[in-house]
């Protein structure tokens, strides 16, 4: 497309010599300008794929990736015949109406596999929704807002995501189970799995697959106040306090899966009068971590406690009845074990060696 | 969407909400020390309604379920049954250990 400066003669023959108001309304000149601009790329998809090119606003690219989705639903998506929707890096903004995927078989990726595809309405509501089971998205980020997912998906594969508070799992006041995989994804407090109020009480079921991913306090199966199993397989994952099957008000919850090299803050891994009845491998908790309490009866290499942890020392009552090996506390001492109950090779936080049983 | 547990080999228990009055909650949230002994007695109560014995025909077809999910044992294996838990759609996790390794079979 060439490009004419004022003064200059175009190619149509006109002089330029105007004004740029003159210009504007000059027929000749708007008849001229629109012909070299490039008309609106026809929609591109194949057998299997929906592109979004995002070459616009970022309400307009909302609004492609809305349109390409519903293409995608006139393509018979079914377990044999996926359709993915391919979208191009940039911002989308859906104002106050979440875009809502709800057809399985619907995947939805960024065309460079970041988290490009985002989200960035200032309005909460203006976020994903996936409530479909069968689906993959990769590489939505939705900012500040909740990413949300529905219960009982186990088919659901979420890979390099990020949402804010209350995102992956969240119910202000009813059962959840969240049972998908989620790769590399990150959320804010209340996230992967949790029931925030609990009357009546409330059942929450993290049974899913968790690798590489960062949530806040309150995360990974969190209930209020009611029963919260951390019973999946969580792998490289990072929270903050009150993490990791914890019910925060009865002591129902039970961190009873296998997790590896995870990390949480103060009162997690079946804390608060809860069980710690799964394999931690390389873990690491704060103080009141581990079945503080309550019950801790796992099986444990090389992980990490504060102060009152590992069942309970210091005052408060619970017990170990698991094995411990080559495991530290940062403060205090290991409680006497019951049952069949071991430790071997630990350390208190005077750094003194625990073996018992 | 009900759900059923294991912990025990045998007993499968049905995990319930349990309502609450607006009386009870007041109590729950109370901090007067004056109240602690009602609410201490309130939450061992919902601790009891918390779960109940499925009955017979729920628990054979529970039992069966399990029984074909589980690992295959050999003899000298040593198992360990952390806990099973099903909906009622018959879909859940079993995490359990076999000669001490952690197993989780999703179905």
């Amino acid at each position: 497309m060439a490009t004419y400066f004022k003064g200059e003669t175009n190619h149509i023959g006109q002089n330029l010599n105007n004004t740029w108001s003159d210009l504007i309304t000059n027929e000749s000149f708007i008849e001229a300008v629109s012909s070299v601009i490039p008309p609106a790329p026809p929609e591109l998809l194949g057998t299997s794929y929906v592109f979004v090119y995002a070459n616009g606003t970022d309400t307009e690219n909302a609004a492609e990736l809305q349109s390409a989705y519903d293409t995608a639903k006139t393509m018979s998506p079914s377990p044999t015949n996926r359709i993915t929707i391919i979208a191009s890096p940039g911002y989308y903004n859906f104002g106050s109406t979440a875009f809502t995927m709800e057809v399985e078989y619907i995947d939805l990726v960024s065309l460079d596999g970041n988290r490009s595809i985002i989200f960035n309405s200032a309005n909460a509501a203006g976020t994903i929704a996936v409530t479909g089971n069968d689906i993959y998205v990769k590489g939505v980020d939705v900012g500040t807002k909740p990413f949300t997912v529905a219960s009982h998906q186990s088919l659901l594969k979420v890979e390099n995501c990020k949402g804010g508070d209350y995102s992956f799992g969240f119910k202000s006041n009813d059962d959840i189970t969240v049972n998908g995989t989620f790769i590399d994804c990150a959320g804010g407090n209340y996230s992967f799995g949790v029931s925030q109020n609990g009357t009546p009480t409330r059942v929450v079921t993290v049974s899913g697959v968790f690798t590489n991913c960062i949530a806040g306090d309150f995360s990974f199966a969190y209930a209020g106040a009611g029963t919260a199993q951390a019973s999946g397989t969580f792998t490289n994952c990072k929270s903050g306090t009150d993490s990791f099957g914890i019910d925060w008000f009865y002591g129902f919850g039970v961190a009873s899966g296998v997790f590896r090299n995870c990390i949480a803050g103060d009162y997690s891994f079946g804390s608060y009068s809860g069980t710690a009845s799964g394999t931690f491998y390389e873990c690491e908790g704060g103080d009141e971590t581990f079945g503080t309490g309550g019950t801790c009866s796992g099986v444990f290499y090389s992980c990490v406690g504060g102060n009152k942890s590992f069942g309970n020392n210091n005052g408060l009552t619970g017990s170990l009845t698991g094995k411990i090996y080559w495991c530290k506390k940062t403060a205090g001492t290991f409680q006497t074990v019951s049952g069949l109950g071991q430790t071997r090779m630990c350390l208190d936080g005077t750094n003194v060696e625990n073996n018992q049983g | 969407m009900k759900q059923y547990q294991l912990t025990t080999q045998g007993v499968w228990t049905e995990i319930k909400q349990v309502e609450l009055t607006e009386e009870q909650k007041t109590l729950l949230m109370s901090k007067e020390d004056s109240d602690r002994q009602a609410k201490e007695s309130l939450i061992e109560t919902i601790k009891s309604q918390r779960t109940s014995e499925v009955d017979a025909s729920k628990s054979n077809e529970l039992i069966s379920l399990y029984d074909s999910k589980k690992p295959e044992l050999k003899e000298s294996d040593s198992y360990e049954l952390i806990s099973a838990d099903v909906f009622e759609n018959f879909t859940g996790i079993i995490n359990c250990r076999v000669n001490g390794e952690h197993k989780q079979i999703r179905f």
